[in-house]
């Protein structure tokens, strides 16, 4: 989540009448974390809907509000046109289509509020712009720009002088050689491609940005700035606008009078930015009914006007306002949020339902509480594992059992450990024991978990597993299909399979013998429960002993939940 | 035992009530007399921790009475030493006068003597007769080259028998060693305090029966009761032998569940006590029903593959009604823009969340009124750390019913809470894209003497619940399980639940709450 720092001296002179302590006890109720503090800063964290708290003053708004110093809908108004024009050409407006700016003339800005604007610049692009895939954002001084600007498209070979450099570069060597067009290079393949890019610039030609990788050097904001000039390029006008709104909201708060810019494409005339706020009707009765309150409709208008909105009453309806800014708001079920918050909601006691309901636990959830301790009781520990395991590398044979055809994996993993589905929990396993070789044997280990398998129509299917594993110096077959038919017949309900299988040759429970590298030749065998392959026995190679660094004998059992339990259940 | 301890002329002595160690002390004794424990230990073939408590045993039986004997103990003293090694300094100015050295001085000069025990050794010699001053020069007298003095032989005895009492001395060496003692530092006495073991009147007639027993017993003596011996009877005919039944045995690992298993039982009684029923689904999702139908934008940095685990397989038909597929994509059109993807509602993730389960479950039912949990495994791609998994279990529950309020999943919430003995709970507001209002519940921790984020909930928005022909509000929180479980099993690193450390398996406490 996004991190702005408050600074406090600032605070003190924003909230002059508020102590500190109780402007930290507030914060949280507005919806910020309170990451840490020192002397001079708040670190708070944000949620990325509310990209109106990526300033000080943003954050100072809403806590104005739930304090209520000021409530309702906060001024914020357009003082006529700039006179700055920016044209779109068509060939601009093929690589990124829209563009949208505004002017902020007459403020003054100091080391505190640069630092902020570059930072909450950064949040909008990480949040709303999408990593600037989506939107960006140049800011720049209006006073180092002629107009009309202009929006177009420029080839490979032009340059500039961009942000932070003082020689002129290309466009190619921007994407290749400044931080900035290295990390956003991606965003302008296609564009490298084509060999056309957009930039912004002025009536002189003065570079102002190569949207969305860098500003130009020659306009760059600092503190003896008092006009500015702030444009968004966007693939959605909607985000634009609203990033906009944003900074529009911000630097008004710190002292801005903000400025009209027309923006021309073709014969189409548009002024920006767009600050008309929208209407949403609801009614106490429903924003009461969400919340669990019983306010009265003056008390519901008065909560959503410290959360900053407009409220009136017309009828038994409420009118509110949404201020552009709030790009979160999108209907009515918005303000039931908004109420809360306004009533505060350490104010809701609470309540619980009075409809019956009864409680139960899973039939599957129950059958594996049974398995568990049919396990336990035979002196079996159980193991928890991760479905998303390793390639296999430096497993040894133990990979080899899946088979490569039938490996599901995921894309782009972050580590090496979870990068494929596992079809089968003895791996998991056998590494276990592998990791307690110098713990005291016997160990019995088990596992019920889910495997994955891949169809022949591929489709993926998730099978419930148990698995054990089982190593002493007397560890074998015998015992691990004990084990197994324990599971079978006191936890599964599947009682008298083998004795019936005596009295009428039926075979509800047979061992098939089977081979795989895995397990020693001659002593591994398929289980079949009813007719279906349910699983599988063995005692383990000693190869894979040996790969594994064990030195005790091991033998193992899976059986195949999924498909004893429809035998089960028919 | 008791009866040795508290009757001491008692006639119901019986030696088969002995110990082993008993036995083998008593035995020992009878021809020692008198013994220290170690003394014991070394001819018994016991380690010196059973001795002792043969010892103590034997004392409150008074078999025996131990006393402490203070023995003083000649031991070289530092110039001792240094003699026993290099030789006296009188014997140093023999070698050096042989080896052509005229003076004292040159024997100093020479490196066989010290400047300080240049007196000390002309003195000696003389005295001994070893060297003579002829005309100022140093000369040898023939009888000192091959001839132990006594001295010199007193300080080979030391170094050879130590430790050493007076006592043990020959009249001889008594006499080297007085006259080693008029000289300073050369031996000193040493004072050990030793406790000496010796039978008492009754310990005496004990020992001599032990001592006649041996052998005779153990042929009616068998260390196992085994079947044999009692399917034929035999048992009647001999004594199993008692063991030190003092003496640690051995640990014993039962087998158990896992501790997050505990954990989750734990929270599914609470869920069921509550009145939630639970369910179940699967790991692998489409997209559809993991984000989009959960409100999601398509373009939201969640769904991004840093986030969230794809899998590296085709995308398949989407499992939802064409009604609510394309319900949901109109939802996604109106709020987030006009482009939404059916493709990327396809695609397979491994879920990040178990809501798009309780969401299909909602949907099948289209419950009235319903509560429902689960507890799952849930996918992240993070990069693994002490305190991120990129697998881990999920605790969620839903409820819904007509007029299903905020305060109501307050209400929920600090009852479900409450039953797991959190009782310091508080809740903010934050957001969640499926969620409106949403809230996050804070609950202090005693042991971490902080308060700790847990759960996360909301009211699930009309836009999740509308396409989907869900009636009713649906409260919803979960969060995750680990965290839990390091909370209650005091774990730093949330790897270790996952390590398979048997060494942790085995003895991690069962915490009850």
């Amino acid at each position: 989540m996004p991190v702005v720092n408050l600074t406090k001296s600032r605070l003190e002179e924003q909230l002059p009448e508020i102590p500190l302590d109780r402007l930290l006890e507030a914060l949280p109720f507005i919806g910020l974390d309170i990451e840490g503090e020192d002397e001079t800063a708040i670190r708070v964290e944000y949620n990325p809907n509310r990209p109106d708290y990526s300033s000080q003053y943003g954050i100072v708004r809403a806590l104005k509000g739930l304090l209520e110093i000021e409530i309702g809908m906060p001024k914020l108004a357009i003082s006529g046109s700039s006179g700055v024009s920016i044209k779109v050409e068509p060939a601009a407006a093929a690589l990124r289509p829209f563009v949208v700016a505004l002017a902020a003339t007459g403020g003054r800005l100091d080391d505190d509020d640069i630092r902020q604007l570059v930072a909450m610049q950064e949040d909008l692009h990480n949040g709303l712009g999408r990593k600037r895939r989506k939107a960006s954002i140049g800011v720049h001084n209006m006073d180092r720009i002629r107009p009309p600007l202009l929006y177009k498209a420029v080839d490979s070979g032009f340059s500039f002088v961009p942000l932070g450099e003082t020689k002129k570069m290309s466009m190619l060597e921007v994407l290749e050689k400044t931080d900035t067009g290295i990390t956003y290079a991606p965003l302008a393949s296609d564009w490298k491609e084509r060999g056309s890019f957009p930039i912004i610039c002025d009536s002189r030609g003065t570079v102002l940005s190569f949207p969305p990788i860098i500003n130009g050097a020659d306009t760059q904001v600092d503190v003896t700035c008092r006009n500015l000039l702030v444009e968004v390029t966007a693939t959605s006008r909607v985000t634009a606008l609203d990033i906009l709104a944003v900074i529009g909201m911000n630097l008004s708060d710190a002292g801005f009078k903000i400025r009209s810019v027309k923006v021309i494409e073709r014969s189409k005339a548009e002024i920006t930015p767009e600050f008309r706020a929208k209407k949403i009707f609801t009614t106490p009765t429903f924003l009461n009914q969400i919340v669990g309150t019983s306010l009265s409709p003056r008390q519901v208008l008065h909560c959503l006007k410290k959360c900053r909105l407009g409220a009136s009453l017309s009828g038994k309806r409420i009118v509110c306002t949404i201020p552009r800014y709030r790009t979160d708001i999108q209907s009515e079920i918005d303000l039931a949020e908004e109420l809360s918050i306004g009533y505060g909601i350490q104010n809701l006691l609470p309540s619980l339902p009075s409809v019956f309901s009864a409680g139960s636990r899973s039939l599957q959830s129950m059958r594996f509480d049974a398995i568990r301790s049919a396990l336990v009781g035979l002196g079996m520990i159980e193991n928890l594992s991760f479905s998303l395991t390793g390639q296999g590398s430096g497993d040894g044979p133990v990979s080899d059992t899946q088979q490569a055809g039938a490996r599901i994996s995921v894309d782009s993993s972050k580590s090496a450990e979870h990068v494929l589905l596992r079809s089968s929990l003895v791996p998991s396993l056998l590494q276990a024991l592998s990791r307690n070789v110098h713990e005291h044997y016997p160990q019995r280990l088990f596992e019920i978990g889910r495997v994955f398998t891949l169809s022949e129509s591929n489709a993926v299917s998730e099978k419930w597993m148990v698995a054990a594993a089982i190593c002493h110096p007397d560890a074998d077959f015998v015992e691990a299909l004990s084990s197994a038919r324990a599971v079978l017949e006191l936890s599964l309900g599947l009682n008298g399979l083998v004795t019936r299988r005596l009295q009428d040759g039926a075979g509800n429970m047979e061992t098939l013998p089977s081979q795989s590298s895995l397990y020693i030749n001659g002593r591994h065998a398929e289980l079949v429960v009813g007719g279906k392959n349910s699983g599988h026995v063995g005692e383990i190679a000693p190869a894979v002993l040996e790969a594994l660094r064990l030195r005790m004998p091991a033998s193992v059992f899976e059986l195949d939940l999924s498909a004893v339990q429809e035998k089960t259940n028919t | 035992m008791s009866d040795f301890s508290n009757d001491h002329t008692s006639k119901s002595l019986s030696i088969s009530d002995l110990h082993p160690i008993e036995k083998d002390i008593l035995r020992h004794l009878a021809s020692a007399e008198m013994a220290s424990a170690e003394s014991l230990a070394a001819s018994t073939g016991r380690v010196i921790d059973q001795i002792r408590r043969g010892i103590e045993w034997l004392r409150l039986k008074n078999l025996v009475s131990v006393s402490e004997v203070v023995q003083s103990e000649l031991v070289l003293g530092e110039l001792g030493a240094i003699a026993s090694e290099k030789g006296l300094p009188e014997r140093r100015l023999v070698y050096a006068v042989k080896a052509g050295a005229r003076t004292i001085g040159e024997a100093i000069a020479r490196g066989f003597l010290e400047k300080e025990e240049a007196n000390a050794a002309v003195a000696a010699a003389k005295r001994s007769g070893w060297v003579k001053f002829d005309q100022g020069t140093l000369v040898c007298v023939d009888t000192a080259v091959a001839e132990l003095s006594a001295e010199e032989r007193a300080i080979e005895t030391l170094r050879n028998r130590s430790p050493l009492n007076e006592a043990q001395l020959s009249e001889q060496e008594k006499k080297g060693v007085d006259l080693l003692r008029v000289r300073p530092k050369y031996i000193v006495l040493v004072e050990r305090k030793n406790a000496q073991i010796t039978l008492t009147e009754t310990g005496r007639q004990a020992a001599s029966q032990v001592s006649l027993s041996k052998g005779g017993s153990d042929e009616h003596q068998v260390r196992k009761l085994t079947p044999e011996l009692i399917a034929t009877g035999k048992w009647k005919e001999v004594s199993v032998s008692p063991i030190d039944v003092e003496a640690p045995a051995p640990e014993a690992y039962p087998g158990r569940v896992h501790p997050l298993t505990l954990i989750i039982d734990e929270i599914k009684e609470i869920f069921v006590g509550l009145g939630f029923a639970e369910i179940d689904g699967d790991f692998v999702q489409s997209a559809f029903w993991n984000f989009d139908a959960l409100y999601t934008p398509q373009d939201h940095p969640a769904r991004e593959m840093q986030d969230t685990f794809y899998l590296s397989l085709p995308g398949r038909s989407i499992p939802a009604s064409a009604d609510q597929i394309s319900k949901i994509s109109k939802v996604h059109e109106k709020g987030w823009g006009p482009r939404w993807s059916r493709e990327e509602a396809e695609r397979l993730v491994l879920r990040t969340h178990t809501t798009p389960v309780t969401l299909q479950t909602l949907a099948q039912a289209k419950p009235e009124s319903a509560r429902y949990f689960s507890v799952g495994r849930v996918f992240r791609n993070e990069k693994v750390s002490y305190k991120h998994l990129a697998e881990f279990h999920q605790v969620e529950g839903v409820a819904t019913y007509e007029g299903a309020t905020l305060r109501d999943l307050v209400g929920l919430q600090t009852e479900f809470y409450k039953k797991m003995g959190i009782s310091k709970i508080k809740f903010w507001p934050t957001f969640f894209p499926y969620t409106e209002p949403s809230l996050q519940s804070m609950v202090y921790n005693d042991s971490l003497g902080k308060w700790v984020e847990l759960f996360g909930m909301g009211i699930f928005r009309p836009e999740v619940t509308r396409p989907l022909g869900i009636k009713n509000p649906v409260l919803a929180w979960g969060g995750g399980l680990e965290r839990i479980a390091m909370l209650r099993f005091g774990l730093n690193d949330v790897r270790d639940l996952y390590s398979s450390r048997l060494s942790w398996l085995r003895h991690v406490p069962e915490c009850q709450l």
